[in-house]
């Protein structure tokens, strides 16, 4: 598609890459009020740039797909703030009409996510030197206040700067796959894959929350009823 | 049933036990050995807050719990038995109890004297003794946090702790 | 001296950053000790060999589930307050940070979270629009959460050394055990209604029974497998681009 079509100028660039920042910093470091999951940050990068629910839809595969994640300890997990802010803006910029953008969407949420895991784990090290030696910071306790609070706003400007690298290549990338020529069959294949991933996210996030108790019989009970509704309203 | 596992573990029940271990081999039932812990009623209570409904904890002394062994042994559930530091184990090996048992090593914390030999244990002199002794009169002595990740054989912590 | 309710405000809205500064070595340590800042001031007011060492000795790591630090925060203030010996108040702390952390991940990751995501989705499904899809998620999953913090902090403070009365509470139980049956059989509806929209964004409908099929297979294999099935569905997933190459290049 020809970029001047893409709805991402200047500001928007900035209002993304200063979210990007806010939507990190949510996910462990404070206040913890959720907007960093992939539904919402998803949601918010596709209403900058105009379409909504191409992010909500960005991000509600993602977070089917994250679901069986809950962070038992202290595994990596995916920095879902930024990768979904980017997902969503890049479905929404190139438009909502090819699978190809869609997959590309969710394709650059993921890595995103896993290159923001990489970044989180660097910054806990960093974290380290921050806090020592601990007996001076117990000495001096505003001196911990003060580190405490350069922490967070290491974290912000971590989030800042994973969207601001990330963001136009990601945009870009959905552009590029939207322009190839689209194969009926490649399309079909397309459709049936995320279908399958979105079965098995299900599957595996039902088992994580089930204690099992219930299990799978009330999942299908779900999917009948779904299926149900989309027959009805479809 | 014959107890399932034997864990020595500074942060006693916790997540990596409760989920990690206790889903996966879906224990019934802990047993805590600590003189501590099992003489304070706040103490067990707090420990035992993070269990899920249906599963018990007995928290006993390092007496007890050689005294009741064979009940726990022969208990219709599934068990697992944990100790904060060696020095309970090697006891319990002392007696005799855990000819043949495989002893898992999950986490000690870092201190003063304790020198780092996988980001989760640290060891220090005493700890090495223990755990050598523990391994003579034991089935095989390994660390293993979770149980999806590498079991690390007592050689390779007792070289690295040196 | 004991804390003032400002001084007690103040240790629980600073309890939304106790994650701040994680770290490897000690966790929330660095947090925990900035939350109980506030009130260890006036703790220990007049008195600042005391001071620092309580500081060093909430310094040290600590692990909790992040609402329910603020419980960790309030009965550990409380057993200073009540002039308990710092070995018994290390003893409380090491306590403390299992059953918090298993109770909180069960109550809130595995159980609270998921429920709201996945209605807030079902809502998005059935028509609702994006923004208000969010804002519903939002409003209702900050409702318990905020609701989670007041009660940690309160139940803390008040009961100290005793505060595994508050984590005994039944409900801690039953909310995950009534929820759980609502989040599978919403898993279920949105997967479908989710499904639906992929397949509406490319009008594709062919082999739909066939398709809803393999679905099922792999949902109950995911189900038992969760691991296993988890990377091979990620793998699927890759194969889309390759794909698509693929056939563009026997193509072109």
């Amino acid at each position: 598609m020809p970029l001047g079509e893409i709805p991402l100028h200047a500001t928007s660039w900035l209002i993304l890459v200063a979210l990007g920042g806010i939507l990190a910093v949510d996910s462990v470091s404070w206040p913890q009020v959720m907007i960093s999951r992939p539904l919402i940050s998803a949601t918010i990068g596709g209403w900058v740039l105009g379409d909504p629910s191409a992010g909500f839809l960005v991000g509600a595969l993602l977070e089917l797909m994250s679901l069986r994640h809950p962070p038992f300890g202290a595994a990596r997990y995916p920095d879902t703030g930024p990768a979904g802010l980017i997902a969503g803006s890049a479905y929404a910029a190139v438009g909502t009409s090819s699978l190809g953008s869609l997959v590309a969407a969710i394709l650059a949420g993921l890595a995103v996510g896993w290159i923001g895991a990489i970044s989180v784990q660097l910054r806990r090290q960093g974290n380290e030197r921050l806090l020592s030696p601990e007996s001076e910071l117990a000495a001096r306790p505003e001196l911990l206040e003060k580190r405490h609070k350069t922490a967070i706003r290491f974290d912000i400007v971590r989030g800042a700067l994973l969207t601001a690298g990330f963001l136009v290549p990601a945009i870009l990338g959905a552009a590029w796959v939207v322009d190839q020529p689209e194969s009926a069959l490649a399309t079909v294949w397309g459709a049936a894959m995320l279908v399958t991933a979105l079965a098995a996210a299900a599957g595996a996030g039902g088992r994580t929350s089930s204690f099992g108790v219930g299990g799978w019989p009330l999942l299908f009970a779900g999917a009948a009823l779904g299926g149900l509704i989309a027959g009805i309203v479809g | 049933m014959p107890l399932d596992l034997f864990r020595i573990d500074e942060r006693l029940l916790h997540g990596q036990v409760i989920v990690g271990w206790g889903m996966r081999l879906h224990l019934d039932f802990y047993v805590i050995v600590d003189d501590d812990v099992a003489a304070n009623a706040w103490e067990s209570d707090l420990y035992a807050a993070g269990l899920p409904a249906g599963v018990d904890a007995d928290f006993v002394s390092v007496e007890d719990a050689i005294a009741r062994f064979g009940e726990f042994d022969a208990h219709p559930g599934r068990g697992a038995l944990l100790t904060r530091v060696p020095g309970p184990m090697r006891e319990l090996a002392e007696a005799g109890l855990l000819d043949g048992k495989r002893v898992n090593i999950g986490g000690l914390h870092a201190g003063e004297e304790r020198r780092r030999v996988l980001p989760y244990v640290h060891l220090d002199s005493r700890d090495v003794s223990d755990l050598e002794a523990i391994a003579e009169r034991s089935g095989r002595v390994t660390a293993r946090d979770l149980p999806a990740a590498r079991e690390v054989p007592l050689e390779e912590l007792i070289r690295a702790a040196r | 001296m004991k804390p003032l309710r400002q001084d007690l405000m103040a240790a629980w809205w600073r309890t939304f950053a106790v994650q701040g500064s994680w770290n490897y070595r000690t966790m929330i340590g660095g947090g925990m000790a900035y939350s109980m800042l506030p009130l260890l001031r006036r703790i220990y007011a007049g008195d600042p060999v005391r001071f620092s060492e309580a500081v060093n000795r909430h310094l040290g790591a600590f692990n909790s589930h992040p609402y329910l630090a603020g419980m960790a925060v309030g009965a550990l203030a409380r057993a200073e307050l009540e002039g308990e010996s710092p070995e018994r108040v290390e003893r409380f702390r090491a306590a403390l940070r299992g059953p918090l952390g298993t109770v909180g991940d069960r109550l809130v990751w595995a159980s609270w979270r998921p429920a709201c995501l996945l209605v807030a989705i079902a809502a998005f499904g059935l028509g609702l629009g994006p923004i208000s899809s969010m804002f519903l998620f939002l409003a209702l999953y900050n409702v318990g959460h905020i609701a989670i913090r007041i009660w940690g902090f309160r139940r803390g403070w008040q009961d100290g050394l005793g505060v595994s009365k508050a984590l005994h509470e039944r409900w801690l139980d039953v909310v995950p055990k009534l929820l759980a049956p609502l989040i599978l059989l919403l898993l279920g509806l949105d997967a479908v209604l989710l499904s639906r929209q992929v397949l509406d964004a490319v009008a594709w409908h062919g082999f739909f029974a066939g398709l809803a099929l393999v679905a099922a297979f792999v949902t109950l294999m995911a189900f038992r497998w969760p691991r296993r099935t988890g990377r091979i569905a990620v793998a699927l997933v890759l194969s889309i681009p390759l794909v698509w190459l693929g056939l563009a290049a026997l193509n072109g």
